[in-house]
């Protein structure tokens, strides 16, 4: 994994140990949009009796490709996890969209497998059981998380004012209480991230190729459609929630 | 995040305290300062439970100073000693008046220092009620100005999360009497935990609701193909409405449980206190966080293998 991660990476950078995260997902992000998606659609449009092998191939590079970012964050969250919660370099119409664990992204992902499946019109009894097993695992968990993420802003903030104001190294007292607060945020991170790790290989396993590349293509799609040029220009001239609502009568 | 900046406020309204405080002191040496010096500072209530046991020694002093000449004059001893108990009751009510007064000086100057202080806190968490711009929302969010330090800490939604300010105020009972010395204020606080952690746990809910539903909603798949990004930027902007929606209700409880702390649970005077440390310790996670995204310059990838892989 590690060694796709260097191949990923610059030879010329000052550190060749390492590498800034965004340059990675960068990257990352450039090769599912103009190579692994084009690639996945072209199979599932073509219609040979070879193409069944060759989907099965591009599902699984994506689905990889998609492994390797959830294992980047893990790599990257040991040096700081606050810049992968709230990341500078997506943007601005995609942040909202991120949330503290980014859960809305594990249970995205199980809504969007669900409307591929109901799409596919023919989710076997077995699939349906066991897409059903996996939402109830999540209902259990993401909040589980929800409430572990909570509880470290808690005990952060607690830390702090037991000892505020009673003697002069307030400022190593605070330091130390936001570090010991990264920590347990980097723990509810990795948590949140081996969840969504499992939970795209669970789906992948119980689909069969076809339903794995309509729900790939479609969560790759999500991704990409953020990073969309016109998009996002579009975006960032848009005027405010109310204004909108009347330039987006002239659109229709 | 913006913040209270408030040690300059806290310096003025200690400023204009001591100043009321040396007036008044001047006065009080012309006036009872030989009389009662170590009661200056001494609550009210105490002062009037002692105010007989006081009073003869407040008379024998007083009638030092003043009524000796009178009472060597004096004929009768029980007329001497009436004049010299109104004399000394008349003090005292003069000395219980200085201090109300006093008081009240202070009182009224906390209570406009409280006031602009929170004035300042629903400015702050009433940002972004009318954005300009479709992007403000993610300002709103992850505010520039706030590094991810110091949002990963404490952001829930774009500030403070409600029920950390209510954990901060348990911890700094040390130092706000009115809270730990009440056993009702205790179970109040108990109480509002519980109904603010439900209300969070709602907001929650709705956001991770939009969030998880919104693969659905955006529709992204068209605007590459048709060459035009007006659905996509719709979907976006009614999935924005629902978030922005969310926000304000997020920003209304964080100004609520405030509001409740400062005019419901807390003292005058600890309401003060609390608020200052409130800004203070905001403002030193805020620099903290700022030296640490420096120092660290941008999150980078270990091209070492570790152990979690």
């Amino acid at each position: 994994m590690f060694k796709s991660l260097f191949h990923l990476s610059n030879p010329l950078t000052r550190h060749p140990t390492r590498r800034p995260f965004k340059d990675f997902y960068s990257e990352w992000f450039k090769t599912l949009k103009h190579t692994l998606l084009p690639l996945l659609r072209r199979s599932l449009s073509s219609n040979s009796s070879s193409s069944t092998t060759l989907l099965s191939k591009h599902v699984e590079m994506i689905h990889q490709h998609f492994q390797l970012y959830y294992d980047a964050l893990d790599n990257a969250a040991s040096n700081d996890v606050a810049q992968l919660l709230f990341p500078e370099w997506r943007g601005s119409c995609e942040k909202p969209f991120l949330w503290l664990v980014h859960v809305g992204d594990i249970s995205g992902i199980l809504n969007e497998n669900w409307h591929v499946v109901n799409a596919w019109n023919s989710p076997s009894k077995v699939l349906i059981t066991r897409i059903d097993e996996i939402e109830r695992g999540l209902r259990l968990i993401v909040p589980a998380l929800v409430v572990r993420a909570r509880e470290a802003q808690g005990v952060l903030v607690a830390k702090i004012g037991e000892e505020w104001g009673k003697n002069e190294g307030e400022k190593g007292l605070v330091a130390e209480a936001v570090e010991g607060n990264m920590e347990e945020m980097v723990s509810v991170f990795v948590d949140a991230n081996r969840i969504r790790r499992s939970v795209l290989s669970e789906i992948i396993s119980v689909t069969s190729v076809y339903q794995a590349a309509f729900f790939l293509e479609g969560l790759a799609q999500f991704l990409v459609g953020f990073g969309d040029k016109k998009l996002v220009s579009e975006f960032k001239r848009c005027r405010g929630l109310c204004i909108w609502r009347n330039s987006l009568k002239d659109h229709a | 995040m913006k913040r209270a900046s408030s040690q300059p406020l806290m310096r003025r309204f200690i400023d204009l305290e001591n100043a009321e405080e040396e007036r008044e002191n001047s006065t009080a040496v012309e006036s009872v300062h030989s009389l009662q010096p170590k009661q200056e500072d001494e609550e009210e209530e105490e002062e009037e439970v002692e105010e007989e046991k006081e009073e003869d020694d407040v008379a024998d002093l007083f009638g030092c100073i003043s009524l000796h000449k009178k009472s060597s004059q004096s004929v009768y001893g029980g007329e001497d000693l009436s004049i010299r108990k109104y004399a000394s009751w008349f003090q005292n009510q003069k000395s219980i008046a200085a201090r109300r007064e006093k008081q009240m000086k202070a009182s009224v100057a906390l209570d406009d220092f409280i006031e602009e202080q929170m004035r300042h806190f629903h400015a702050q968490y009433s940002r972004g009620v009318v954005p300009t711009h479709l992007e403000d929302l993610s300002k709103l969010l992850m505010p520039k100005s706030t590094p991810p330090n110091e949002l990963a800490a404490l952001s829930w939604l774009g500030d403070w999360r409600p029920s950390s300010i209510l954990d901060l105020l348990k911890s700094l009972s040390h130092s706000l009497p009115s809270l730990s010395e009440s056993k009702t204020t205790e179970q109040v606080l108990v109480k509002l935990t519980h109904d603010v952690r439900i209300e969070e746990a709602v907001i929650d809910e709705e956001m991770a609701e939009i969030q998880s539903n919104c693969i659905l909603h955006l529709h992204f798949g068209q605007a590459n193909k048709n060459g035009s990004s007006g659905q996509a930027l719709a979907s976006i902007h009614s999935e924005f409405k629902k978030i922005h929606a969310v926000i304000i209700k997020a920003q209304k409880l964080r100004y609520k449980v405030l509001e409740l702390i400062v005019k419901n649970v807390l003292s005058q005077t600890d309401a003060g206190e609390f608020l200052v440390a409130f800004a203070g310790i905001q403002d030193s996670i805020h620099q903290i966080a700022r030296d640490q995204r420096l120092l660290k310059g941008s999150v980078y990838l270990s091209l070492k293998p570790q152990k979690s892989s």
